[in-house]
């Protein structure tokens, strides 16, 4: 008999409280999972949508954190079209509304120069993009005309104001395909913002290869823009979206809650192992009677609960994935949640899981390994 | 009495050397200045009424405790010199006990096993040898049955099949046949008897009766802690009048 | 021996179990009543706030996702005004402003001297004075704010790049209100360039039609008509004070993730429980059946074993509670909450948690006492 038989042997001699053991620890880990995968989600979106747009920089007015409140001049992108080594400069104002009879509270609304090469980024499926003219016209994601029922050429209600549909589109991201896209003279309008927009993402020619040199010109790009005016900041698209209000919050969110969960999971295995032990006692006088070392004995119990972490880890992830399957198709949630969490973060679960498992069991190990033999075994 | 196969020049395998047991909290003294020398292959019964301290005195050359004073030399090495207890008593001593003490989840050659998980034996090679083990005791046929599909005589078989697991030097046995009838009481002891003389294994057994000792080579009476005389009239001590 | 004692001597003795038993519930329990009771708190301060005031109805801008972004005329002030049912108008612009000192962004709200919504603020006692109009550049301090900070009356304040300069210091029955500061909004207007803009309108309605149904009803209506001089809507809405802040975004966030993991927390602590009570009757299966064998019926056994569960959960609740009472206002004194956590539960919030702990107590007890109690008594009785 092979000593993780034993271990194992131990664990099915009662199914019951392994059983439950494991489903509490698993519920631990489908929050850890779920939360932190969906808040990790949330960054890559944007991260991919940035990316694959090239861009390098984004522009905005610095100080108030509530970032859709700040505005900058339009016709400032001349300015900073004259800067060396800019390639593009597309500003854009931006906007949440919310269709509240379909349950859609956070739906994303952009406004764009009808010639702005942002708006080409996406692939229309039906209909087109707008003009000049195209007043009180929008495009929408695929996922948002799904949400709100509606198709080409559909009207909808945004700002009291009925738009007209005149194109459907599909795009990397799960938050674009649930957004808005118009004229961003409408929005100005709409938003009482005239001229102003919510910032510029700027595109360089500058290689992204870390070299010295390049890092330099970038540096000198973001000095030169920053100059231009006062409260003027360009940062990096990486930088930018950790710093965005939303994603900050999600994943101030989902780490609170993880650590509550894992606390209490922790309890839970240490409340677990420590009866397991205990009833236990007599058992362990007679292994060390026989021989066994403490080691021996510790590396039982803790064999034991890294088993159980295991467990509830692998249920765990599953029932994360899922829920985030779940999620990604309820109409509510479908354009924030993408349905996928990226295999590191069940990585870190795992050794969340085991983690847990063994911070719940040192004591318990260490008690029952120090038992004195003849005590041990005549107990009841 | 047995055939003696004592042999006098034979070394010393276990010194006792004015060893006393005192618990604090009791303020008991379980064993006062006890003074033994064990030789190799001998087969020594230790006898005395319930509370003389012979189960201390067996945990005590079992190496389950520590004397309080005194010191119990061990082929000549004192214990207290010793840094790796269990591992010492996982090589060199096996038990016995009154209640058999197998794990109850485990089968009987799985149970054998058990003291092995020390030794440099690998997974198969245990469970050849617990076989072995097993026939040996003639339980070989019962080999995957639970303790508690065994009977009691069953059960003690099977435990000292497991105390010889390791190859010890000395087999110590508390009270073995305590919780057995007369029956297979008779069948552990002539397994002693057989390990005796085929093995030549040093045998110690804790008993109240004189029916258990008389089996053994030697008898060494205990009363309230202290080495003493036989007595007088020890009928008392018979089970079987 | 009454039945009860019998349970707590049932209890008491295998203290190290109970005791870890307790100890589980009493933790899920504590993160359950420490999360809704700040949850409760915040949505408490933010609606203490608007009604301290008298505030009966806000006029905001309808169908936004978020009213941060929100920019409506001032001028549609007097329009509001003109409603018979409506006595007072006060306009008022938000926005969320970071400092170093507290990590979240902290409320700056920008009144106009002399109207209902600034008079209403209790400036603390030889800490300056209430903003009048010629404070330009002038900033009030919430009291939490101010020792936060560290800045007293006469002190300077940077607010988005622009100095201002501190005339008070106040101090409300909202701990929201007190992790805020308060500037004229004509200045608040200028530095976010909003000019002549606000994020929404306080509204007081005359004595005779505060919490009249209809006369809400009417203003609601109205103000949804509001056009502008071209005849377009301005799409406005008039919430309710109640509605209002049951709306808002961050009342809605906080309820959320407290019942999110409340709701966790408690899963986690029931299964515990369950397991902790199943393996306790399987233990004492020979002793039930004991009971049993001298007469008692299994009602009495079901009843004994639910009683246990129930006394242990009803432990850990009252360990965790007082667990989350000292850990809520150790949390509300931190810089970093800035008058976002209640030094206080709500007893609602502390009901709820025994509820929820008879709850877990009832999942960790039902099942073992039903098994536990159909036992047949020689079956119990033969089990080693």
């Amino acid at each position: 008999m092979q000593f993780s038989a034993f271990i194992w042997r131990n664990l099915l001699r009662r199914p019951v409280r392994s059983g439950l053991t494991i489903v509490g620890l698993s519920v631990a880990v489908a929050a850890v999972v779920a939360l932190v995968g969906i808040s990790d989600g949330f960054s890559r979106q944007y991260q991919e949508l940035y990316d694959h747009r090239g861009v390098d920089l984004v522009v905005q007015k610095v100080g108030s954190s509530a970032e859709l409140n700040n505005s900058l001049p339009e016709d400032l992108a001349e300015s900073i079209r004259k800067i060396p080594h800019v390639k593009e400069c597309n500003g854009g104002l931006m906007d949440v509304v919310s269709f509240p009879e379909r349950d859609l509270l956070a739906v994303i609304i952009n406004g764009w120069p009808a010639d702005s090469p942002l708006f080409r980024d996406r692939t229309m499926l039906s209909g087109r993009f707008p003009t000049a003219d195209d007043h009180h016209k929008v495009i929408i994601g695929e996922q948002l005309a799904a949400n709100l029922g509606k198709k080409l050429h559909d009207t909808i209600r945004i700002y009291d104001t009925d738009v007209e549909i005149i194109g459907i589109f599909r795009s990397v991201s799960v938050f674009e395909n649930g957004s808005i896209g118009t004229l961003i003279s409408d929005m100005q309008d709409y938003m009482n913002r005239p001229h102003q927009v919510t910032g510029f993402v700027i595109r360089t020619d500058i290689p992204k290869d870390g070299a010295p040199e390049h890092r330099a010109q970038m540096d000198e790009v973001k000095t030169q823009i920053e100059a231009l005016g006062e409260g003027i900041a360009a940062t990096a698209s990486t930088d930018f979206i950790e710093n965005v209000g939303l994603i900050k919050l999600t994943k101030a969110v989902a780490w609170v809650t993880s650590a509550i969960a894992l606390v209490i999971g922790a309890i839970g295995m240490l409340n677990t192992m420590v009866m397991s032990v205990y009833e236990r006692v007599r058992e362990i006088g007679t292994l060390r009677a026989m021989g066994w070392r403490k080691t021996r004995v510790m590396s039982m119990i803790l064999g034991e609960s890294v088993l159980l972490s295991f467990g509830g880890a692998v249920i765990g992830s599953a029932a994360a994935l899922l829920l985030t399957r779940f999620l990604s198709r309820m109409p509510m949630t479908s354009e924030l949640i993408e349905g996928k969490i990226a295999p590191v973060i069940f990585v870190e679960g795992f050794l969340l899981a085991l983690l847990v498992g063994f911070a719940g069991a040192l004591y318990p190990a260490f008690w029952g390994a120090n038992l004195q033999p003849i005590e041990a075994m005549r107990k009841k | 009495m047995n055939d003696s196969y004592y042999d006098p020049s034979a070394p010393s395998l276990v010194r006792v050397d004015r060893v006393s047991r005192t618990y604090p909290d009791g303020g008991v003294t379980a064993l006062q200045d006890v003074s033994l020398e064990i030789r190799r292959g001998e087969y020594l019964a230790i006898m005395g009424p319930s509370g003389s301290g012979k189960s201390t005195l067996l945990n005590l050359l079992g190496t389950l405790d520590r004397p309080t004073t005194g010191e119990i030399y061990f082929e000549e090495q004192p214990l207290s010199a010793l840094r790796d207890l269990d591992r010492f008593r996982s090589q060199k001593i096996g038990f016995v006990f009154q209640s058999f003490y197998l794990l109850p989840t485990l089968t009987a050659v799985e149970n054998v096993q058990i003291p092995m998980f020390e030794g440099p034996l690998g997974a198969s090679a245990r469970a050849k040898r617990a076989a072995m083990l097993l026939e040996s005791v003639n339980m070989n046929h019962r080999a995957k049955h639970l303790p508690m599909q065994l009977s009691v005589g069953e059960r003690q078989r099977v435990a000292i099949a497991r105390a010889l697991a390791n190859e010890p030097q000395m087999l110590l046995a508390d009270e073995p046949t305590g919780n057995l009838d007369s029956r297979s009481g008779a069948g552990v002891l002539d397994l002693f008897d057989q390990l005796h003389r085929e093995r030549g294994m040093t045998l110690v057994v804790i008993t109240h009766s004189l029916e258990v000792a008389e089996r053994a080579e030697r008898i060494t009476w205990i009363r309230d802690g202290r080495l003493v005389e036989q007595p007088a009239d020890t009928t008392h001590y018979r089970e079987h009048l | 021996m009454q039945f009860i004692s019998f349970i707590a001597k049932n209890v008491l003795r295998r203290k190290v179990r109970s005791a870890l038993t307790g100890v589980g519930v009493a933790v899920a329990i504590a993160a359950v009543v420490a999360l809704l009771g700040v949850s409760r708190g915040f949505e408490e301060s933010s609606r203490s706030m608007l009604k301290d005031r008298g505030v009966d109805i806000v006029v905001i801008r309808g169908g936004l996702g978020q009213q941060n972004t929100a920019r409506i005329d001032e001028s549609i002030g007097q329009k509001i005004a003109a409603l018979p049912e409506v006595d007072k108008v006060a306009p008022v612009l938000i926005d969320r402003v970071k400092f170093q000192e507290t990590t979240v962004p902290v409320p700056v709200t920008g009144y106009s001297p002399g109207s209902f919504a600034i008079e209403n603020l209790h400036i603390l006692p030889e800490n300056g004075h209430n903003l009048t109009a010629g404070d330009k550049d002038g900033v009030m301090l919430g009291a939490i704010l101010s020792r936060n900070l560290g800045k007293k009356v006469g002190d300077k304040v940077t607010i988005e790049a622009r100095p201002f300069s501190v005339v008070g210091v106040f101090q409300g029955k909202s701990m929201v209100e007190n992790g805020g500061a308060v500037a004229r909004l004509i200045d608040l207007q200028k530095l976010m360039d909003r000019v002549a803009q606000v994020s929404e309108f306080q509204v007081v309605l005359k004595g005779e039609f505060k919490e009249n149904e209809d006369a809400l009803k009417r203003v609601q209506d109205r103000v949804k008509t509001f056009t502008d001089p071209s005849g377009k809507p301005y799409g406005l809405e008039a919430q309710t004070t109640e509605d209002y802040v049951n709306k808002s975004n961050e009342v809605r966030l906080s309820q959320a993730m407290a019942w999110m993991t409340s709701a966790i927390a408690l899963i986690i602590g029931a299964v515990g429980m369950l397991n902790t009570m199943i393996m306790s009757v399987l233990e004492r299966t020979q002793e039930i059946g004991i009971l049993r064998a001298i007469g008692w019926r299994k009602i009495r056994v079901m009843r004994m074993i639910l009683w246990e569960s129930f006394a242990l959960s009803l432990a850990g609740a009252a360990v965790g509670t007082l667990a989350a009472l000292v850990l809520t206002r150790a949390l509300s004194r931190l810089p970093a909450a800035n008058g976002l956590v209640e030094p206080s539960v709500s007893p609602t919030v502390i009901g709820i948690g025994f509820l929820m702990s008879l709850l877990v107590g009832l999942i960790g007890g039902a099942y073992p006492a039903f098994r536990g109690a159909s036992l047949a008594p020689t079956e119990a009785l033969r089990y080693e």
